[in-house]
């Protein structure tokens, strides 16, 4: 069996330490098999944090339910949600159309040395609130650069090693506090297809089947306009001061980006500055995810956050909103500079032949924009 | 119903008396050729027994047929004479002067109606030869396989730092070799145990009669013995196979052969075969142990034994790996145990005698990260350092056996530090460093009450002290132990005294013989322990932390009630036994969720106690003697814990009880052994039981983009059930031709039909390219964790040299 090169923390290596030995030497493996549940549904479930920069300051509110006989976690639209800082200013935020997110108001932000809790009121009459913490100061990022590895990691599912690009990061921690960070990041890049179409034409927003498209695998429709889309940084990427205290630490890992388009890309590294109990919450977080493997695999844990319902309802409410102060940095890359070979050829655009030429989609929907994002070259 | 009644009558038919003759037996003294008087003589087998007068001369009535006849007396050799009987005959038994450990003293309990009398219900012995004919992984001899042959004892999972007996977990036994605690008893992460094979004299499984000179973990104690040198000829012993090979040489170190040494090692450094494979290039396992007995008979009344234990283990492997800020791309494990015994035992008579015990035992892991491309290695290591001075008196009065003493025992325990070894980003880190002290006080009397009746009562006291220098942190009166209820600190400086705890542990056993076939057993024990093994995980791993009792902290208690019949039906074939039992436990330790102990320097806020209990039914049936030779044994035990504190932080499984981590209802062991008596052995093992609980989520949520499961509850499910078949085949000595030189080859097969058995079910986020067709639409893949996959197949072959 190969090796895993594997990025995990401190503790956990411990753990797939020893696994990975067994797995190298003897006959150990581990086997995909179907998911057991035992669903209970009714809990609320909110998460987010609260954010000292513009466009980082947002909650996710649903609830879990069962909805003929599969569990969904259905979005809570038309709940009141704001933020309550310290002196008691609240400040309502607004629900994102069609989603469970709700935002800060534009140009709001929360400030350094003041203290916020949030407070939900759904239509069903619980009154969610979060325990009161108190912004961190934000440490200043000296560096970043990103990197890129032809065989940067083995994945199981794709059965071989992976090219991809990882973001780095140089901080130094001040030594008169206790300091928590947690990383993430935002990829960007360009689409020039926003719609396909597989035995039928586009045509007015939807892809409609006629006798003439029977034999057609897929025509592609090009974006109307300059379309971008966002990925998201998943997993818990947190760091504490404990053993670097009042040092400079250099090659942070922010993430790691799959190489497999070419174009540019821009990368927006993010490091939020949280509390100690926030840490400890995404502790949790990945010991019962990305730590659950391995020999010695932390046992499980409830996510006991910071939110309590204080309604009579008395639902439970779990997950966990804190504060952040957030620091970014930029860059961008134009992939077809890399040396190195993507992860799969890019399929080819095809484009129905019609006359004068096939109709173009908008650039609509889930992660894409129109907006350039900042740090796109013009 | 009716198969029920003709198993009775079966049963009890051995009680029809049948034609006997005289044997008339004569025991003298090996060393000065004279008649030695007061031997206790036993038919193996039987209930048949009793002890030559003053001048050695002992008549016994005995049916005809072949027999063994064992004989043992104070201070000597214990002999077996083999005798067949088919009238009136003279047998006459020799005895080596060599005193043995006033414990082994009585006949062994191979014998099984050594076992209808002594009242110690729930002692296992097992015998090196008893291990060695049992299939293993990887061709090693392990103590812990061939204890898991026993009603009750199981593996705490294929590849874990220990046993799990009765439901127990794996830290609450107390593992010994020599008298001296091994905090990390097996290699290669669980897969076998340290004691070097060659080195071993007996096994003693104490779990439910425990005998008051033992105290200090509530499930078992383990007692491993090495064996005495008594050869008066150098003789060698070894191995070689296929993970490690082994060698042990026994000689007189003096021409009046009053000194006699033993020294044994085993090592495994056949990693550089990884050195073939490119991408396991860098991957280093290497482990050895050792054991070194001096036993200097000084003159008849006085034996003076030294024994040394030394077990070391290093493992390396690429593992690109990520240390709060520090990048590392290989990870090394390193960790030894190096313990001493030192015995003196004064014989003052043959029914009296003083054993003196000074052990040492010290326990050091560590886990390296160097730093590429520099000379910079982060390390973090913990080290437990233990001291004891027992001394035990022992006295035989009438119809008493008196035994009582005292125990010394301290601790000295480094929970944990960095060093960063030259890397300029990692600050020193160390936790304060722990120290106690247990003094224990015991006395125990066996009391044959009648030739039927046996009753042992012992009562052990112990005083616990945990002792400056350190920090003590209150909580006020706060049911929940947590930072935001932290009242105050106080420093204590070295000698002063944080904490104590104390209590009297009653160990009674009784013993009643329905018939001489039949006995019936009870004993109640209470046990406790100040020294806890701290894991946020099933088993711990070598680097797991140790932690003394403290204020915040108590120590976890347990009583247990058992019950046993136990009968010996027809010619002494086989032996039947029935043993019942019920244990609870106070202040079990539990874990808040998501507990982190990682050099936690407020390690109490992370712990919460609650209680626990378990019960079961033990039926075995073993044949000893003949040339097929087995045990079938099933249990049906469950094991329970509740942990409802006030807060839901504070609560396991929401308050409510559940299935504890070695709840295993369900367990069939069955153990054949053929031997013809010249050259081929060959052994089968099959193992049917229900596997451990694990936790399924009871949904998911996201947080920032993944999926997270949700477990509000714990141990809900169970692992799909566990089964295997082993196999083993020896040949000895080939050639037939009786030479210094005499190998054997030994083929072994684990896991005969290649069972996947599982290990541990877990969820994660899914990755890209994952099978949908079996997660479905669930957001979290699962996977089932097995370790043994295939079947193992290994070779060895051993020598012995004399």
């Amino acid at each position: 069996m190969p090796v895993h090169h594997t990025v995990i923390f401190m503790s956990p290596i411990l753990r797939a330490f020893a696994f990975l030995l067994l797995v190298t030497l003897l006959t150990a493996c581990a086997d995909p098999v179907t998911p057991v549940y035992r669903y209970e549904t009714g809990f609320l479930l909110m998460e987010g944090r609260i954010a000292d920069r513009e466009g980082y300051s947002e909650i996710r509110l649903s609830r879990n339910e069962l909805l003929f006989g599969f569990y969904a976690l259905t979005p809570v639209e038309g709940a009141v949600v704001s933020s309550i800082d310290g002196d008691g200013q609240e400040v309502v935020w607004e629900l994102v159309e069609d989603s469970n997110r709700y935002r800060a108001p534009e140009g709001w932000t929360a400030e350094a040395g003041k203290s916020y809790h949030i407070r939900a009121v759904t239509p069903q009459g619980e009154a969610v609130e979060s325990a009161p913490e108190l912004m961190p100061a934000s440490v200043a990022i000296q560096e970043v650069r990103v990197v890129f590895e032809q065989e940067a990691y083995f994945s199981t599912g794709r059965d071989r090693f992976v090219p991809a690009f990882r973001m780095l990061l140089d901080l130094e921690d001040p030594s008169d506090e206790e300091n928590y960070y947690q990383f993430g990041f935002t990829a960007w890049e360009t689409i020039e297809v926003c719609a396909s179409c597989e035995r039928a034409r586009w045509r007015n927003g939807e892809c409609i089947a006629s006798p003439d498209t029977r034999f057609v695998a897929r025509w592609d429709y090009l974006c109307d306009m300059e379309c971008w889309v966002s990925a998201q940084s998943g997993g818990r990427n947190i760091l504490s001061d404990a053993f670097i205290n009042g040092n400079r630490v250099e090659n942070i890992e922010v993430g790691r980006f799959d190489f497999a388009r070419t174009g540019g890309l821009l990368f927006v590294l993010e490091q939020f500055n949280i509390t100690q109990p926030s840490f400890k919450f995404s502790e949790v977080l990945e010991g019962i995810s990305e730590g659950s493997g391995g020999l010695n695999a932390p046992l499980p844990a409830a996510l006991v956050g910071n939110l309590t319902d204080l309604s009579d309802n008395r639902t439970n409410v779990l997950g966990y909103v804190g504060v952040a102060a957030v620091n970014v940095e930029r860059i961008y890359i134009d992939r077809d500079t890399v040396n190195g070979t993507p992860l799969s050829s890019n399929a080819s655009i095809i484009l129905e032949p019609a006359d004068p030429s096939p109709p173009r989609a908008p650039c609509v929907g889930g992660v894409r924009t129109t907006e350039r994002p900042a740090g796109w070259p013009n | 119903m009716k198969h029920f009644l003709t198993l009775i009558a079966v049963i009890f038919s051995g009680l029809l008396l049948a034609q006997t003759y005289v044997v008339n037996i004569v025991t003298t003294d090996a060393s000065t050729d004279t008649p030695l008087g007061f031997v206790n003589v036993q038919i193996q087998g039987t209930s048949l027994n009793g002890t030559s007068d003053e001048s050695g001369q002992l008549k016994i009535e005995v049916p005809p047929g072949e027999f063994i006849v064992l004989a043992s007396f104070l201070g000597y050799e214990t002999t077996s004479t083999p005798l067949t009987v088919s009238g009136t005959s003279r047998l006459v038994i020799t005895l080596e002067p060599a005193a043995q450990q006033l414990e082994t003293i009585e006949v062994s309990s191979r014998d099984a109606s050594e076992r209808m009398e002594r009242p110690l219900m729930g002692v296992e012995r097992l015998t090196i030869e008893e291990i060695e004919v049992l299939p293993v992984a990887l061709g090693e001899i392990d103590v812990f396989r061939g204890l898991q042959l026993l009603s009750g004892v199981n593996s705490a999972g294929e590849a874990s730092n220990g046993l799990s007996i009765r439901g127990g977990t794996v830290d609450q036994n107390l593992v010994l070799f020599d008298g001296a605690p091994i905090f990390t008893p097996t290699h290669l992460f669980g897969l076998f145990s340290v004691f070097t094979p060659d080195a071993i004299g007996s096994v003693d499984l104490y779990r439910a009669n425990i005998p008051s000179r033992y105290g200090g973990r509530i499930s078992s104690v383990l007692d491993v013995r090495s064996r005495n040198p008594s050869s008066d000829k150098f003789k060698m012993q070894g191995g070689i196979g296929l993970v490690s090979s082994h060698l042990s040489i026994e000689t007189p170190l003096t021409k009046d052969k009053k000194l006699k040494m033993l020294v044994a090692g085993r090592g495994g450094f056949n990693d550089f075969i990884f050195g073939f494979i490119e991408r396991l290039k860098n991957t280093k396992s290497r482990f050895m142990d050792g054991t070194v007995k001096l036993r200097y008979n000084l003159n008849e009344q006085n034996i003076i034994t030294f024994s040394g234990f030394y077990s070391k283990d290093f493992y390396q492997i690429d593992l690109l790996n990520r240390f709060n800020g520090i990048v590392a791309d290989q990870n090394q494990n390193d960790y030894y145990t190096l313990n001493g015994t030192l015995d003196w035992l004064k014989i003052f008579n043959d029914k009296t005698s003083l054993a003196t015990r000074l052990v040492s035992s010290n326990h050091e892991p560590k886990v390296l990260f160097p730093q590429s491309g520099t000379d910079n290695t982060v390390e973090y290591k913990s080290q437990i350092r233990y001291k004891s001075l027992q001394t035990t008196l022992d006295h035989q009065t009438g119809n008493h056996h008196l035994s009582g003493g005292v125990q010394l025992v301290r601790y000295d325990l480094n929970p944990g530090e960095i060093d960063p070894g030259g890397v300029a980003s990692v600050s020193r880190v160390k936790l304060d460093d722990e120290q106690a002290y247990e003094a224990s006080l015991f006395a125990e009397d066996e009391w044959k009450v009648s030739d039927k009746f046996t009753l042992s009562a012992g009562l052990r006291f112990t005083q616990f002290a945990q002792l400056g220098a350190g920090e003590q942190r209150n909580y006020g009166d706060s049911e929940i132990i947590s930072e935001e209820f932290l009242t105050g600190t106080t420093a204590f400086s070295a000698g002063e005294t944080l904490q104590t705890y104390n209590g009297f542990e009653p160990r009674i056993g009784l013993n009643y013989q329905l018939s001489p076939k039949v006995s019936v057993k009870a004993a109640y024990a209470v046990t406790r322990q100040y020294l806890q093994n701290i894991y946020n995980a099933t088993t711990p791993v070598p680097s797991s932390r140790w932690k003394v009792s403290d204020n915040n902290v108590a120590p976890q208690q347990a009583s247990l009630i058992s019950g046993g019949l136990y009968a010996l039906p027809g010619k002494g074939k086989f032996e039947i036994s029935l043993e019942a039992y019920y244990r609870n436990i106070d202040n079990l330790l539990e874990y808040k969720p998501g507990a982190e102990f990682f050099l936690n320097p407020t390690v109490e806020t992370d712990l919460i106690q609650g209680q626990g209990r378990a019960y079961g039914i033990e039926l075995g049936i073993t044949k000893k003697t003949g040339k097929l030779t087995g045990q079938v044994n099933y249990s049906y035990a469950r094991s329970k814990n509740l942990v409802a504190g006030p807060t839901f932080e504070t609560s396991v499984n929401r308050g409510d009880w559940y299935n504890g981590y070695f709840d295993q209802p369900h367990t069939l062991n069955t153990n054949i052994s053929i031997d013809d008596g010249k050259t081929n052995r060959i052994s089968l093992n099959f193992v049917v039981q229900s596997n451990r609980p694990y936790t399924a989520p009871n949904g998911f949520l996201t947080i920032d983009n993944q999926p997270i499961p949700i477990f509000l509850e714990r141990n809900n499910e169970r692992l799909p059930t566990y089964h295997r078949l082993d196999f083993s085949w020896t040949v000895h000595n080939p050639k037939m031709v009786k030479r210094r030189w005499i190998g054997d080859w030994t083929v072994t097969i684990y896991n005969l039909y290649g069972r996947k058995n599982a290990y541990n079910v877990y969820y994660q986020p899914r990755e890209a390219g994952g099978p949908s067709e079996i997660f479905g639409s669930s957001p979290l893949g699962s996977y089932r964790l097995t370790i043994f996959g295939a079947p193992i197949a290994s070779l060895t072959y051993s020598f012995k040299f004399s």
